[in-house]
């Protein structure tokens, strides 16, 4: 008899949706990290991040009789994430009327932390050079070199054609190396 | 292969998702071409940076910690309590309750403490279903009684278990009530009052969708025929919805609902035709009946349709004249062409905005713990109420101050007329005074206040849209323009502009620490008749004395 670990994720959701706990177990298993981190990539921030992973998989769960199999558990699984990152970056700008120096304190706390952490490595430029960038290039790339998806999931995934998709690619990667430049020549100065 | 086709291929091998033979041509292109190589290099290198980049750590607790979300979840779906139904739900239960006992029971039911109303009424309705709810009234009876509550939202929420109930069990039944309704309107014995809320109600939509909710299996086919309503195409919607009804095997309640759906359409087509000889509010109630938006918001605010920044300047301006329907059937237009156009950004907005004026519509209609339930949940998003337009202008409040004598037009012809035994300013755009205000302000110094106010009159039936300018600068084309448009209701209003957090048309906030050169105000471009309207008492207010702004002049 086939393990739960040796079966597909859609195989997985399929289980889940006639109740067994242990299917959805092995998904979260295998999905954590990588959602995890497609969090962590907007908002920077390793708490949110897990709290955000955490709503994905429950949404996930709920809708788990509703599931079918008309495309991947990835990509179905990234447009929830998606869906809950543009509600949280909507309803924080609305949150408006903090004071200024608050908001700044709090950031230049936060970047303090991260400074210390990184070490100003590498991985710390990545993360100037990848926020600078425009919203949707930052998005292909993040799913695509990250999250490790087809140019036709994200397609898909953000219900724009493929081709569109493969130009953002390109002209992302061009861009961040710019940024990278950019901030790696700004540090030295 | 050229360098276009080869860029194609150098993104392809970058992402992984190159073909053994786009590999080959590759190889074979780079060979040749410096630049193409030079490309690729570039594209890999970024590649192999971002990766350098691994994230954070994966947290270990997450099974645990998810299922123990979902197991919290679940006992709340299992208390019965659903805040995301708390809109919907109150919206279709008063609709139901305005049905059975007509709108003053609605009025007293949900306003007044009687409990006995809502147990009976959950006896008569849900027969099967209804335990859960009378147990929940009686409980909320108790604890009502020990703290000496108001019932408004408790009662609300307990009937929205009840409208559970129909979904789980009953759906028939409330078709049954809902074809009844129209019955009794045909026949002239419902109240008006109960008229008037059941319009309201579809006018919205909300009892619709909720319906279409429930049907999920010919959903599509419904959904395509409210769209085809909504352009007029009533034809097709009758067609499709009748087609719906008489297909075989198809459960009573779906047929029953696409029934009165045809119904409906066959209702809304007459309504449609019926506006076109028909003027003022009774052609806007006409058209909202009709579904038919895009003329609504024509005969709300001419011009306004074009574009829509036009229609959202429409839809506030209704929204703050108390047309909360209409207002809402506006912002829900734009919401619709937001998600069409997967433009996100503005769509937490219009939802906002078209709870919050569903809200305004049920206050109108008496209804308040209904309208309360919009609002809470309008708070409950994190959005500014009343409606978030902080984007597009600068807050406004206003005040509705019924003077104490009726206004009695004196000297019209004249730059400055009495009216209510007030001294008003004429502002008559199109006319020789195009604008009122001050071109060398006589309080230049406006930080320290918090609001510009001034009284309006507004003689027309109709809304009434301006604009309020400020400037730093004298000369037009120079310097941070204060821009603010706003909706005036018809008669008295007492207006009050909020100046903190004011932003410039270019989107930046407004310096108020540099001197005021100019004020003044004038029409929109988007106005409407009437095409004169009276200002006075302009004052800066803060907690300190007001300033009068003293000698207003035409510009």
């Amino acid at each position: 008899m086939p393990q739960l670990t040796d079966k597909n994720d859609e195989d997985l959701m399929l289980l889940t949706g006639k109740g067994k706990k242990k299917a959805f177990e092995e998904l979260v298993k295998r999905h954590t990290r990588p959602l995890q981190n497609y969090f962590y990539r907007y908002f920077r921030n390793i708490e949110d991040s897990k709290d955000y992973a955490q709503q994905v998989f429950v949404q996930i769960f709920q809708s788990a009789k509703r599931y079918r199999r008309l495309s991947k558990f990835t990509t179905w699984m990234y447009t929830v994430a998606r869906n809950i990152y543009i509600n949280e970056i909507a309803r924080r700008q609305k949150v408006r009327f903090t004071p200024l120096e608050f908001a700044e304190n709090k950031g230049t706390r936060r970047n303090m932390v991260e400074d210390t952490v990184a070490g100003k490595d590498t991985a710390y430029f990545v993360r100037k050079a990848l926020d600078a960038l425009p919203a949707e290039f930052k998005e292909v790339l993040v799913l695509q070199v990250y999250q490790e998806l087809k140019c036709a999931e994200i397609a898909k995934l953000l219900k724009i054609p493929e081709g569109t998709v493969w130009s953002r690619l390109h002209y992302g990667l061009k861009l961040f190396k710019k940024e990278y430049e950019k901030v790696t020549g700004e540090h030295e100065l | 292969m050229n360098c276009k086709e080869c860029e194609i291929l150098i993104t392809r091998k970058v992402a992984g998702e190159a073909t053994s033979a786009e590999e080959a041509a590759l190889e074979l292109h780079l060979k040749d071409c410096a630049p193409c190589c030079l490309e690729y290099a570039e594209l890999t290198g970024a590649k192999v940076l971002l990766l350098k980049d691994s994230g954070c750590a994966e947290y270990p607790g997450m099974v645990s910690t998810v299922f123990e979300s979902i197991e919290r979840e679940e006992s709340r779906y299992r208390r019965g309590f659903f805040p995301r139904l708390v809109l919907r739900s109150a919206f279709a239960v008063a609709a139901v309750l305005a049905v059975v006992f007509g709108y003053d029971a609605v009025y007293s039911v949900i306003n007044v403490s009687d409990y006995t109303k809502i147990l009976d009424f959950a006896k008569y309705s849900f027969s099967g279903g209804s335990e859960p709810v009378v147990k929940a009234a009686l409980q909320h009876q108790q604890a009502d009684e020990l703290s000496n509550d108001s019932i408004d939202y408790t009662a609300v929420a307990s009937l929205e278990n009840a409208l559970y109930s129909i979904d789980k069990h009953d759906n028939v039944r409330m078709i049954a009530i809902l074809k009844d309704i129209i019955r009794r309107k045909s026949e002239g014995s419902l109240s008006g009052g109960a008229v008037k809320f059941f319009n309201n109600i579809f006018g919205s939509g909300v009892v619709v969708e909720a319906a279409c909710n429930n049907v999920r299996r010919v959903q599509d086919e419904i959904l395509t025929a409210v769209e085809c309503e909504k352009t007029q195409n009533y034809d097709d919607a009758v067609r499709i919805y009748s087609g719906i009804s008489t297909k075989p095997g198809i459960d009573a309640y779906t047929a029953s609902l696409s029934a009165f759906l045809a119904e409906r359409a066959k209702e809304s087509k007459l309504a449609y035709q019926r506006s076109a000889n028909l003027k003022g509010d009774q052609k806007l109630k006409a058209l909202v009946k009709s579904l038919d938006y895009l003329e609504v918001v024509k005969t709300a605010g001419k011009g306004g349709t074009k574009t829509r920044d036009g229609r959202f300047i429409v839809g506030v301006s209704l929204s703050k004249s108390g047309y909360g329907l209409e207002s809402a059937l506006v912002f829900n237009e734009l919401k619709n062409e937001n998600v069409k156009k997967n433009d996100k950004k503005n769509d937490k907005k219009f939802e906002a905005a078209v709870k919050m004026n569903l809200g305004v519509a049920a206050e109108k209609s008496g209804v308040r713990s209904v309208a309360a339930g919009c609002f809470k949940e309008v708070n409950s998003s994190g959005i500014t109420s009343p409606v978030d337009i902080s984007a597009y202008g600068n807050y406004v409040r206003y005040v509705l101050e019924p003077w104490s004598r009726p206004p009695n037009i004196v000297n019209a012809g004249s730059a400055r007329v009495q009216l209510g035994g007030k001294e008003m300013i004429r502002v008559q755009p199109h006319g020789a005074k195009w604008a009122v205000g001050e071109d060398f302000a006589a309080v230049n110094m406006w930080k320290t206040y918090d609001t510009f106010s001034f009284d309006v009159y507004n003689p027309g039936k109709k809304v009434l849209i301006f604009d309020f300018r400020v400037r730093a600068l004298p000369d037009a084309g120079k310097g941070k323009i204060f821009l603010y448009t706003a909706g005036v209701r018809s008669g008295y209003s007492s207006v009050a502009i909020d100046l903190r957090g004011a932003t410039s048309l270019t989107g930046e906030s407004y310096r108020w620490d540099r001197n005021v050169h100019e004020w003044y105000f004038t029409q929109n471009k988007f106005s409407i008749t009437p095409e004169v309207f009276y200002v006075n008492n302009f004052r800066l207010e803060k907690s300190q004395p007001a300033a009068v702004m003293a000698g207003a002049t035409g510009g």
